[in-house]
């Protein structure tokens, strides 16, 4: 006779059980002494935790006294770190890294003053690099770290061909939307009015993180590298082939056009397949029914260059226009399954024979994954998106004003923040659902700033302020 | 319209989270505003004592150990990125702060506290009452003292603390299945010790 699980007996003891297992745990009970026992010891236990009785209040002499001590480690703290700097000349880590340098530029300046062997031009010294149109192997290509907007198809201010550096953001805004090409040979498609950060761009690891938008990806999956978006709590894994990223104010939906991704929510981890999506919505995440635009097929094995001649930690907009959408566009059918997903289910489970036969062998890193991107067309993702009633915009004014603020704040230029902060304060209230959250935004924003200032006696009162507003 | 490149954490759908209070001044703490982190502190005090106590009972180092929390966290926020809540990183801090105490008093083979107790509340008009107060957290301490740092720790956000599974998993960062698996296996060990212990047995 099998014995009772301890977790059961636990329960039981609780009166957590149903009522058909409470009866069946009591009359095993009735027949085994062996589980009469472990009963008995499982209500020791749980008479002792019952026994601890309630936790009082923390004495106020002590919480003063501890406050005091770390106000001064937090001090102290702050001036350690704001003398670190100059200290960290006098290590012998540092000198050592600073002759080392005097080094290099001696010997740099010593090579560019050699004259050059006969019949070819002496090097120019530094000038302004223009991108080139094919970019070679060996030559370092033109990075740029800054935003890259992309206003429109036709009216780009992004240069094509443009190379970006890991760190960069790309913007489009309305009626623009545009192409990359990541180091590893996959492709970035962002829609109109997104934003995504270039976050890292290393030969094992690329991370884009999606600011706001779509983000449409064709990948080739590679057992050596790991490919993820983000897109706040969120997280995307790439394992093949062609997946949608959009992130909305209230929801992020994840689609799968061809093969599988892995999706991280603060709750788990799930796989979601081809011709399904997901949608994370207030924490919860539901499982819903995605048809592909266009008929994929199996996609094929190229015994294509690795893309090594993209030298690692750069992206690059691409030249080629959007893919125009498929002239028979399949209407999307998205049939919600309202009954949220349990953290623990294994949903997204096709019957076996439904399974899509996989298309992609697990693949060298040599051999790349033609996929068929023509198909997956960001103007046809955007109309399937606003169909689901997704609103394509650029983040309005007020909001970008509240950003500025909060931006400003983290430069620590604490006077221009307050500045924009009142600026922002002083303007007309929208009816934006989100007016009341910004402005208890922007007012802490202050708050840091003022603290920061050292005006603590306005922060306090204003922080009081903000606490007496009820919050919507 | 100028769009600007937005650091993560401060994203517009995120304006909900950056309304969060004590989100902002765990940024500004990190940033080195040291008046930021005494408003954190402020503010988290409460609920850093109660997980403290529930976990060493009513010990003369509970001073100590609540501004060594502090002092960790304070560490622990040079990592903050502002994309998960304050008070996790909280709970886990005092949670490891205070079962590493327990271990310690165990490895110093000291008794546990035999001082009276500074604070208390009903039970200091009813001695009877917080005899047995007193024994159940000295068990208790010495049962947390025998467990595994895993099992220990999911054992205390679970019984001591009443959280949820699914809260216990983002705080752990393993799968919910792992943690109640890992709860079951601490209440086993946990009866068998208290038992024991009961029993007087070594």
């Amino acid at each position: 006779m099998s014995h009772l699980e301890h977790d059961t007996l636990w329960s039981l003891s609780r009166s957590e059980l149903g009522a058909g297992e409470a009866q069946a745990a009591q009359q095993h009970l009735a027949q085994c002494a062996d589980c009469r026992v472990s009963f008995e010891d499982v209500k020791i236990a749980q008479q002792v935790l019952l026994g601890l009785g309630d936790v009082p209040p923390m004495p106020e002499q002590m919480a003063r006294r501890v406050g005091q001590n770390l106000a001064e480690a937090a001090d102290a703290r702050a001036a350690k770190s704001f003398t670190s700097w100059w200290q960290a000349l006098f290590t012998p880590r540092f000198a050592f890294a600073a002759a080392l340098g005097v080094v290099f530029v001696v010997a740099a300046a010593w090579l560019l003053a050699t004259p050059a062997p006969s019949g070819v031009e002496p090097i120019a010294l530094p000038t302004p690099a223009q991108p080139a149109p094919t970019p070679s192997p060996l030559s370092k290509p033109n990075t740029k770290k800054l935003s890259v907007t992309v206003a429109s198809a036709k009216k780009s201010t992004a240069n094509k061909l443009q190379v970006l550096a890991e760190g960069s953001t790309v913007t489009t805004q309305s009626g623009g939307s545009v192409w990359m090409k990541l180091p590893d040979g996959s492709r970035a498609g962002l829609t109109a009015a997104s934003e995504v950060k270039l976050t890292t761009l290393e030969a094992r690891q690329l991370t884009l993180d999606l600011t706001h938008g779509s983000l449409a990806m064709v990948v080739p999956h590679r057992l050596d590298r790991v490919l993820t978006i983000r897109a706040g709590d969120l997280e995307v894994k790439d394992l093949g082939t062609r997946f949608l990223v959009s992130r909305e104010q209230s929801r992020t939906l994840v689609a799968v056009e061809e093969g599988k991704v892995e999706v991280k929510t603060p709750s788990g981890t799930r796989e979601v397949h081809a011709n399904h999506a997901v949608s994370w919505s207030h924490g919860q995440l539901t499982e819903l029914t995605w048809e592909a635009s266009a008929p994929s097929t199996p996609a094929p094995v190229a015994d294509a260059p690795p893309p090594a001649v993209e030298p690692n930690s750069i992206a690059r907009l691409e030249e080629e226009e959007d893919a125009p959408p498929p002239a028979e566009e399949v209407q999307p059918q998205l049939a919600p399954d309202l009954t949220p997903v349990a953290a623990d289910e294994q949903w997204a489970t096709i019957p076996q024979s439904e399974q899509p036969a996989p298309q992609y062998p697990p693949s060298p890193p040599k051999h790349v994954v033609t996929s068929t991107e023509k198909a997956f067309s960001l103007k046809g993702i955007e109309r399937k998106l606003r169909e689901l009633g997704t609103v394509i915009t650029s983040p309005s004014q007020r909001e970008a004003g509240a950003r500025n603020v909060a931006l400003a704040a983290d430069a620590n230029d604490c006077n221009h923040s307050l500045l924009l902060a009142d600026r922002w304060l002083s303007d007309p209230v929208t009816n934006a659902p989100n007016e009341p959250q910004m402005r208890r935004a922007v007012q802490l924003q202050q708050v840091r700033c003022l603290n920061h200032l050292g005006r603590r006696d306005d922060a306090s009162t204003l922080l009081k302020m903000i606490e007496a507003t009820p919050q919507q | 319209m100028t769009v600007l490149a937005f650091p993560l954490g401060y994203m517009p759908n995120d304006l909900a989270a950056v309304a969060d209070p004590l989100r902002l001044l765990a940024l500004a703490a990190r940033d080195g505003e040291s008046v930021a982190f005494t408003q954190l502190y402020e503010r988290t005090r409460e609920q850093a004592w109660r997980v403290l106590y529930r976990v060493v009972g009513q010990s003369p180092d509970l001073e100590d150990l609540v501004q060594e929390s502090y002092i960790q966290l304070m560490r622990a926020l040079k990592t903050y990125r502002g994309d998960s809540r304050v008070s996790t990183f909280l709970h886990r801090v005092c949670v490891n702060v205070g079962l590493m105490h327990l271990r310690g008093k165990r490895r110093r083979k000291e008794e546990m506290t035999d001082e009276v107790p500074e604070h208390s509340t009903d039970e200091r008009h009813d001695p009877e009452r917080a005899a047995q107060v007193k024994q159940a957290a000295a068990l208790v301490q010495k049962a947390l003292a025998q467990l595994s740092e895993e099992k220990a720790a999911v054992f205390v956000y679970h019984e001591l603390l009443s959280m949820k599974p699914e809260e216990i998993a983002e705080l752990v960062d393993c799968p919910v299945n792992t943690v109640r698996s890992r709860l079951n296996r601490a209440r086993q060990d946990f009866t068998e010790v208290v038992v024991k212990l009961k029993r007087g047995e070594p």
